[in-house]
């Protein structure tokens, strides 16, 4: 069996750029079994060409106060060695310019006597920082092996690789006097704390879990933090320097004018807005790229294969379902790679610091905000990332809140009936079409905000504000970890939500193309003879007619010709209603049924969508008024089936998810009667 | 004083606070007696707090930081350390 590494640290100390260093494309991300905290592990070569296992466990700051699930599993991981994943070694990674708080973790894992190395990361930046480290005694002083590294420069690793093979082969005594921690314990649960402790770190720590008594339970964590930082400070002495001012370098400056009251809210707009014309803009290219692809590619699989089900299957069913997958990964690869960039910057901290008060007058927390921009990605991954708000109530409302905001799926949507009813203008060279996504945005943000602070009124709390953030340091973004970030959500969209498109999409396919017909398609072609006699029927526009034929007696329309009226009063039809039906699996699967739908001729899907036309009104389908209506649909229906799935694991229930099930799509079929209406006269 | 009484770059030491109304996470953090602190912004209207304490730099809310008396730091003091706890 290989040798289990676990790979521990604070958050913000370059874990995961040591982790992606080792383990290279060997890694793969899961999940905790029953919970949705990523398990990053990998495998990682040593020198005499045995592979470790390594893990790296979610940033943590202390094993005696876990704040968030996330904490929790690294605490559960390190104090039971039961576990499962319980590491042979641990592989301690410290930021050289915040040595003294990262060590307080050390301590504790010393004290738990698991076998550890330290790694002090972030080397190359000692000197300029103005910070002295006298290795040899701070060795001794600790006793331990201590790895300079350089994640960035990739120094040093060679070094930890060969400590990895050869273990750690000094185990110092704990660091801790547990004398002078209170004995804590299940059988003392009364008097928790009064009594000096004669067992290990290990029992106290039980005890501290087990303890009822939150005042003692606080008091006891005060006591060994006071312990700990006395030893640290005691070690450090001699051994290791920091010049405060010195080490701040460019952060002072850079913080006055991120985090100004006034520039820091500026900057912040304008970098949001850069991301959303970035995104609309880049991604176009490569969206038009694919969607012209697969309408090729199913065309010459009409030619090549023999006609027939299968071929109809294929080019009609299969290759359109993927194409409506692979289309969204510009726009996820864009957004995380902004998002990324935001975070590994540190400048997410800042976003944090600016927008808590703001926040938290309805009812969330600065917090809130990295769910929130990431809720712009996938409202799934951004109520996971909701985790770390430690407030329980901020954190409810978090999650209620995330949905209205523009996710990836919703885009495509968006762009598509944009790009139909909008005129493609520029206005003092903006584009029209950009700030009327850019509004959705806005639209998104405000009504996620609204929500959230309606349900701070309804739901009640007894938790105080604690917010008790940590700033990061600034830091150039090494791009080979934002590349790793982009791959693992694109594929894990790909093949998690893209199954669920695929399958849909083949499912609407099939009740598109079959039905109980009445006539056979020679009646049906000497039927649209007869319909237009004066004309000399082309056989292309035979086809076209028998296929429309066709689709009009098919289940679906049959199914969708059942709810017309109830989406009537909002200006859509039965096909919209086919794709308003089976976007309830998914959102983004509205695109591939509107082109199923509609036909599958070789026109882009933009241009069939133009194309056509509302029988009842006579008007374009998709007009001014029924775009915006279906708009303003999209943005406040909640018809993400995943997302319920993942409020309902997340609030342990189904309260809050059917509720907000209901609210939302009721909120959205009211708001877009509201707004068809209003733009009907205009069009 | 308390912290939210000092002007920013002024430099401080932590001087005492109530143990069971703040967050455990800021002990972890270096909330303890005589460790030095400097006020880095404060948001006006009574808004969240950055500061940096030890080597940790960290943003608090109004309130929570209204519950941690500071000192005006003191040279004679610097050397005091962790070991000033009462």
């Amino acid at each position: 069996m290989s040798k289990k590494v676990a790979l521990v640290g604070n958050p913000n100390t370059g874990k995961s750029s040591i982790f992606n260093i080792l383990t290279g494309l060997y890694q793969k991300v899961g999940n905790y079994p029953g919970v949705t905290v990523d398990k990053k592990n990998g495998k990682c070569k040593l020198p005499n060409g045995e592979v470790a296992d390594i893990l790296d466990l979610p940033g943590i700051y202390s094993l005696s106060n876990p704040v968030s699930l996330d904490e929790q599993i690294a605490a559960d991981t390190l104090t039971d060695n039961q576990n499962k994943d319980f590491p042979d070694l641990v592989v301690f990674v410290a930021d050289a310019k915040h040595l003294k708080r990262n060590l307080f973790l050390f301590t504790q894992l010393i004290d738990l006597s698991i076998p550890t190395v330290l790694v002090i990361n972030m080397w190359d930046t000692v000197k300029d920082k103005g910070i002295i480290i006298d290795l040899p005694r701070l060795q001794q002083a600790l006793q331990v092996e201590i790895i300079p590294v350089s994640a960035r420069k990739g120094t040093g690793i060679e070094a930890l690789r060969k400590t990895i093979e050869e273990g750690a082969t000094k185990a110092p005594e704990g660091y801790i006097d547990m004398r002078r921690l209170g004995a804590l314990g299940a059988s003392s649960t009364e008097s928790c704390g009064s009594e000096p402790s004669t067992k290990s770190y290990k029992h106290w720590l039980e005890g501290l879990r087990e303890c009822e008594d939150a005042r003692q339970v606080k008091e006891q964590q005060h006591r060994e933090a006071v312990l700990r930082y006395q030893y640290i400070n005691q070690a450090l002495k001699g051994a290791y320097h920091l010049d405060a001012l010195k080490a701040e370098g460019w952060r002072g400056r850079l913080d006055r004018a991120l985090m100004h009251p006034v520039w820091g809210y500026v900057i912040f707009a304008l970098i949001l807005g850069l991301i959303f014309q970035a995104i609309y803009s880049w991604s176009a290219y490569p969206m038009d790229w694919i969607d012209h692809l697969f309408s090729a590619l199913s065309e010459k699989t009409k030619q090549a294969l023999p006609h027939g089900k299968l071929t109809d299957l294929i080019s009609d069913g299969i290759l359109p379902g993927i194409g409506g997958i692979v289309i969204f990964i510009p726009q996820i690869a864009l957004l995380f790679c902004f998002v990324e960039l935001l975070e590994e910057s540190g400048y997410m901290g800042r976003v944090v610091f600016l927008m808590d008060r703001w926040m938290s007058k309805f009812g969330l927390s600065g917090k809130s905000v990295v769910p929130l921009v990431s809720g712009a990605a996938c409202a799934i991954p951004a109520i996971m990332a909701s985790r770390n708000i430690e407030n329980t109530k901020e954190r409810l409302l978090t999650i209620l809140a995330v949905p209205f905001m523009v996710c990836s799926a919703r885009l495509p949507v968006y762009l598509i009936i944009i790009s139909t009813v909008i005129p493609n203008e520029s206005f003092y060279g903006i584009q029209v079409r950009g700030m009327a996504l850019f509004f959705l945005y806005l639209l998104g943000f405000v009504c996620s905000i609204a929500a959230a602070f309606v349900w701070s009124k309804v739901v009640k709390s007894s938790y105080k504000n604690t917010f008790v953030t940590e700033i990061p340091d600034y830091r150039i973004p090494i791009l080979k970890n934002v590349a790793f970030v982009i791959y693992q959500k694109v594929k894990s969209f790909v093949f998690d939500a893209g199954k669920i498109i695929l399958a849909i999409s083949i499912v609407i396919w099939f009740f598109s193309s079959y039905g109980n017909y009445e006539l056979s398609d020679e009646a049906i072609e000497a039927e649209i003879i007869k319909q237009n006699p004066g004309e000399l029927a082309s056989s292309e526009a035979v086809s076209d007619g028998i296929a429309s034929y066709k689709l009009e007696h098919s289940y679906i329309a049959k199914a969708s010709k059942y709810i017309e009226p109830a989406i009537e009063p909002l200006g859509y039809d039965w096909k919209i209603g086919v794709a308003l039906l089976s976007s309830f699996a998914a959102r983004e699967v509205f695109v591939s049924a509107i082109s199923t739908i509609f036909g599958g001729g070789t026109e882009s899907i933009q241009a069939k969508i133009a194309n056509e036309e509302n029988r009842q009104t006579g008007k374009k389908l998709f007009n001014l008024a029924s775009g915006a209506s279906l708009l303003i649909f999209y943005a406040l229906a909640m018809q993400c089936m995943s997302t319920l799935a993942i409020v309902k694991r997340e609030t342990n229930g189904w309260k809050w998810p059917l509720l907000q099930f209901f609210t939302m799509n009721g909120l959205a079929y009211l708001a877009a009667m509201m707004v068809y209406k209003l733009l009907i006269p205009f069009v | 004083m308390n912290l939210t009484q000092i002007e920013p770059y002024r430099e401080a030491i932590v001087k005492s606070f109530s143990v069971s109304d703040l967050p455990a996470k800021l002990f972890e953090l270096g909330l303890y007696a005589g460790n030095p602190l400097m006020v880095l912004q404060k948001s006006r209207f009574k808004g969240s707090i950055y500061l940096r304490i030890g080597d940790t730099y960290l943003a608090l809310r109004y309130e929570t930081a209204a519950l941690i008396e500071v000192e005006m730091f003191d040279a004679d003091e610097q050397e005091s350390g962790a070991g000033r706890e009462s």
